[in-house]
């Protein structure tokens, strides 16, 4: 395959705040990423649009409102939407625009005004199968709640656990000047914290942030023309599941709600395709998506990172701590910001940071290698990205 | 290039006016369901899949989500894009042309009954200067054929000859949703929804389902029957004001042709093509395609009509299937184009082939009045 | 000079659907309304009884082949209790649990009514493997919420 080089990263702050539009958000994260790569859009062959449900802007097909704001205008351009996931599925999808040999410099952009509507988990209601399960107050909430109901029940996490998950990633959070959350809790102030769907509660969750992210990707060949010491995309991987959640329960399931074997094999596939033999020692840094403090257990598991009987014994030693041996969302995580469109091109982008060198506070030394992933639908389709130093 | 993509299998599902009897996710299942039997591949031995949908017109914010189990994604490697159904195509094909995925499914479906369409279509304007106006498919592109009509001055009887020959070529369709053709006089006499365009100058809305399988060169062997291969492709989008683009041209088709061209090594589309499927949004835009793709010069588009060129046995038969005039699957009209394609370069189009068609070229595309565009080259074998 | 005040601009979407059910759906729908009896569908190949009905088993990409009537007592597999409400979403608090029926091989989404929900008392009144029975409405329609759970 071509060599993909990660040539440029443009990140917003993100808010609460909602005094611009989307397209100026589009065109913030543009220009940030210009800058960064300390290029011009003249040098960008094709866009990538990352933008999940366009209902929560209010634009149908928004991508091509956004054409002008992110300078794709005679330029090809494409949009990428699974759900969560979409920012790691558009950054796949610009990796095969160069490594095809199609195109040699693509920019991956997106942003969220989660605050736009009012009604976001109205129209995340709306993700729902119209005949049998819309009729239920289902959203990104209570279908997550389910998943903590589950992994309590299978591994004995408690809401102790899930806390010191949000307590962990909210320390880091500070570090990370684009956070939108920069406060640090402590347990008793997650246990302490407002009920919303049991046992999720208010400082488990994300916050509905506004901001834009962009990347740009380049053929192998040119890294020499960007400024940034190159990040290399080595590993993809890809998988969805069952749409219906209730087939992930029950004596005949082939899959558990409490875990998501589908991360598993979309972080195999990105390992093997990276070469890696031994993640757990090969991969330093990990910025695993995780809406909720409880998604962030199974991720780990399921991508390996520990065994399934592990995970909370490596929780309470610190193990995932951001000067642990095993550090996990060093960012601060989707627990500090989730512009939902593009959070999870921020896992990848800040994989590549640290990859990099380049994550200022939240830096983690020595990092070769880094593993970035996404989710999305209710919880099925699963991305994950390896980043590494070297080809 | 990379390495070469094949198409070894096209399915659609009849357009229609309506499929009550099914749900969509069940349409789009036992479309996808009959492509793979058809094509002889067990679902275990697709690398993934590619699918394009559009939210609003199906009613399900996240499209893919419930749709994971039709389009056969369970635990598979499954994208879906919201751009364009034919840009489902075109990843597939550089996916394949990477070397990462070999065998893969491309689809897309609208199963527009169930929706308000003018609705649907007026939310896909921004809130703050367009929406209020009220701007949809029908009237961009009546400013685009108003605005062409007013640089070129064309032959209203040569407008109405697309329309002629379009729904004239589907009666040869078993697929297509509208199997009637109207007589020129018909055409000429019906009444303006938004002039310029009459209620015969602009597609029906029709639900249906398209499904493609891809394969690199190595798989592609495998399979017994004939192979469209790949040999140009191209997209583009231009801005999305109007008011700021050449309303009597198709800038951003042009610049996918270009792309696709040159990747196909095509100088002369008129001599090197033996067919075109062509995603015309009105009879207009039919004539302003011949142009963009450089089939005539600006202005001449009409000729390629009064001398019969683009005619079932004219040089360059150009929607031999009907095209969108006679089966508009609103959003999935990109991909069915390009199906159309790969059945011509196959022999595989029944009576509406083309005869000894080996290369042929398909274009889709979308937003308003144009905005975005591709070009698909195909080659038999 | 003046400072100008940002202003915004309200929209509403109002798009009514009308979403074909099918026959798998419209089959379910009417045995609930007419006869108080919930369905699935099984699959010939993994021979699941999928319930929700559905007309193929995504597993393993083949039809579904018949009816099958489940039980109305079943086991949670699954459940939360909302506190927060959201606009267009009911007045919190209010549970929603996942429940394997008797019969079925797949959990279907419901209501669970009849208790009463204080943010301390959740995992006392219900957890993973709590046994429930299905209430029907006695006016029904033809539509989910034409039947919820109750503890048994
Ligand atoms: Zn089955």
């Amino acid at each position: 395959m071509r060599e993909v080089a990660i040539a440029g990263i443009g990140q917003t702050k993100y808010s609460g705040l909602t005094d611009q539009s989307y397209p100026e958000l589009v065109r913030a994260a543009t220009k940030t990423v210009l800058e960064d790569a300390e290029t011009t859009i003249d040098s960008v062959d094709a866009v990538v649009v990352s933008m999940a449900p366009d209902a929560i802007i209010g634009v149908s097909h928004g991508e091509r409102w956004i054409v002008d704001a992110c300078g794709a205008a005679g330029k090809p351009m494409m949009r990428v939407h699974t759900g969560g996931a979409t920012g790691i599925s558009a950054v796949q999808v610009a990796a095969y625009h160069v490594a095809s040999g199609m195109y040699d410099t693509v920019m991956v952009v997106g942003a969220d005004r989660v605050g736009e509507s009012g009604d976001a988990q109205t129209i995340l209601n709306r993700i729902w199968d119209p005949f049998y399960e819309r009729a239920m107050p289902l959203n990104t909430i209570t279908m997550l709640a389910f998943q903590a109901v589950r992994f309590m029940e299978k591994y004995g996490m408690t809401e102790e656990h899930m806390a010191a998950v949000s307590v962990k990633d909210h320390k880091n959070g500070c570090k990370n000047p684009y956070a939108h959350v920069q406060k640090e809790f402590t347990v008793e102030d997650v246990l302490g914290s407002r009920m919303i769907s049991w046992p999720i509660k208010l400082y488990d969750s994300c916050p509905s942030s506004s901001g834009g992210a962009a990347m740009i990707l380049t053929a192998g060949e040119n890294v020499g023309r960007f400024p940034h010491k190159p990040a290399y995309i080595r590993g993809l991987g890809h998988a969805s599941e069952t749409y219906w959640m209730g087939d992930r329960m029950g004596p005949k399931k082939e899959v558990d709600h409490a875990d998501s074997p589908a991360l598993t094999q979309a972080a195999y596939a990105a390992y093997k395709m990276a070469g890696i033999q031994d993640h757990r020692r090969e991969i330093q840094a990990w910025e695993l998506y995780a809406p909720f403090s409880n998604i962030e257990l199974h991720a780990i598991q399921d991508v390996g990172l520990c065994e399934p009987d592990e995970t909370l014994k490596l929780l309470e030693d610190g193990a995932f701590d951001i000067d642990g041996d095993r550090p996990v969302n060093p960012s601060g995580g989707v627990l500090c910001a989730n512009p939902i469109s593009v959070t999870a091109m921020v896992r990848v982008a800040e994989a590549a940071l640290q990859v990099q060198g380049r994550a200022g506070e939240h830096q983690i030394d020595g990092v070769k290698t880094a593993l970035a992933t996404g989710i999305g639908g209710d919880h099925q389709h699963f991305g994950a990205v390896v980043v590494g130093d070297g080809r | 290039m990379s390495g070469a993509v094949g198409i070894v299998g096209v399915h659609q599902e009849p357009y229609g006016e309506n499929y009550s009897e099914s749900t969509l996710e069940e349409m789009v299942f036992r479309a996808t369901r009959r492509l793979l039997e058809e094509a002889g591949v067990e679902r275990e031995e697709l690398s993934n899949i590619v699918t394009a949908s559009s939210d609003v017109t199906d009613g399900r914010a996240i499209s893919n989500m419930v749709m994971a189990g039709s389009t056969a994604s369970y635990f598979k490697d499954s994208i879906n894009l919201s751009s364009a159904s034919e840009h489902s195509f075109l990843l597939a094909a550089m996916q394949i042309m990477s070397g990462l995925r070999d065998l893969t499914l491309a689809i897309s479906w609208s199963k527009v009954s169930e929706s308000p369409v003018d609705v649907v279509q007026r939310v896909a304007s921004e809130p703050y200067f367009t929406r209020p106006i009220g701007i949809n498919a029908m009237t961009s592109y009546a400013l685009q054929a108003s605005a062409y009509e007013q640089a070129y001055g064309p032959d209203r009887n040569l407008i109405s000859r697309v329309v002629v020959k379009n729904r004239r070529n589907a009666l040869d369709n078993p697929l297509a949703h509208l199997r009637e053709a109207p007589t020129l006089e018909q055409v000429n006499e019906s009444a303006p929804l938004s002039w310029p365009l009459t209620e015969y100058d602009l597609p029906p809305y029709s639900d249906g389902v398209c499904v493609l399988l891809l394969a690199s060169e190595e798989r592609a062997r495998v399979f017994d029957g004939p192979v469209a291969w790949v040999r140009g492709m191209g997209w583009a989008t231009g801005g999305y004001w109007m008011g700021e683009r050449d309303l009597t041209k198709l800038p951003s088709l042009e610049a996918a042709a270009k792309k696709a061209y040159a990747m196909a090594g095509i100088e002369d589309p008129l001599e090197q093509f033996d067919a075109a499927e062509l995603h015309e949004a009105s009879s207009y835009n039919e004539i302003m395609q011949y142009e963009a793709l450089g089939f005539a010069e600006y202005g001449a588009g009409e000729e390629l009509i009064s001398e019969g060129v683009t005619l079932p046995e004219g040089k360059l038969p150009v929607n031999r299937s009907g095209g969108a005039l006679s089966s508009n699957p609103a959003f999935a009209s990109g991909l069915v184009q390009v199906a159309e394609a790969a059945l011509q370069v196959t022999g595989r189009a029944g009576e509406r082939q083309v005869e000894g068609a080996r290369r042929a070229l398909a274009t889709a595309q979308q937003g308003f009045a144009t905005q975005g565009a591709s070009v698909v080259c195909l080659e038999g074998e | 000079m003046k400072q100008e005040s940002l202003t915004t601009l309200q929209e509403h979407w109002d798009i009514t659907y009308n979403h074909a059910l099918g026959e798998t759906g419209s089959h379910f729908y009417n045995a609930l309304r007419d006869e108080g009896k919930i369905l699935g569908r099984r699959c010939p190949a993994c021979e699941r009884v999928l319930l929700p009905p559905r007309p193929f088993c995504d597993r393993d990409f083949v039809d579904t082949t018949d009816w099958v009537e489940v039980g109305t007592e079943g086991r949670v597999e699954a459940f939360t209790v909302v506190f927060q409400s959201f606009r267009g979403l009911p007045e919190a608090p209010y549970c929603i649990a996942y429940v394997l029926l008797d019969g079925a091989d797949t959990a279907v989404l419901n209501y669970v009514r009849g208790i009463d929900w204080t943010p301390g008392n959740v995992p006392q009144n219900i957890g993973v493997g709590t046994r429930v029975k299905v209430a029907f409405a006695e006016e029904r329609e033809g539509r989910m919420t034409d039947f919820w759970f109750e503890k048994a």
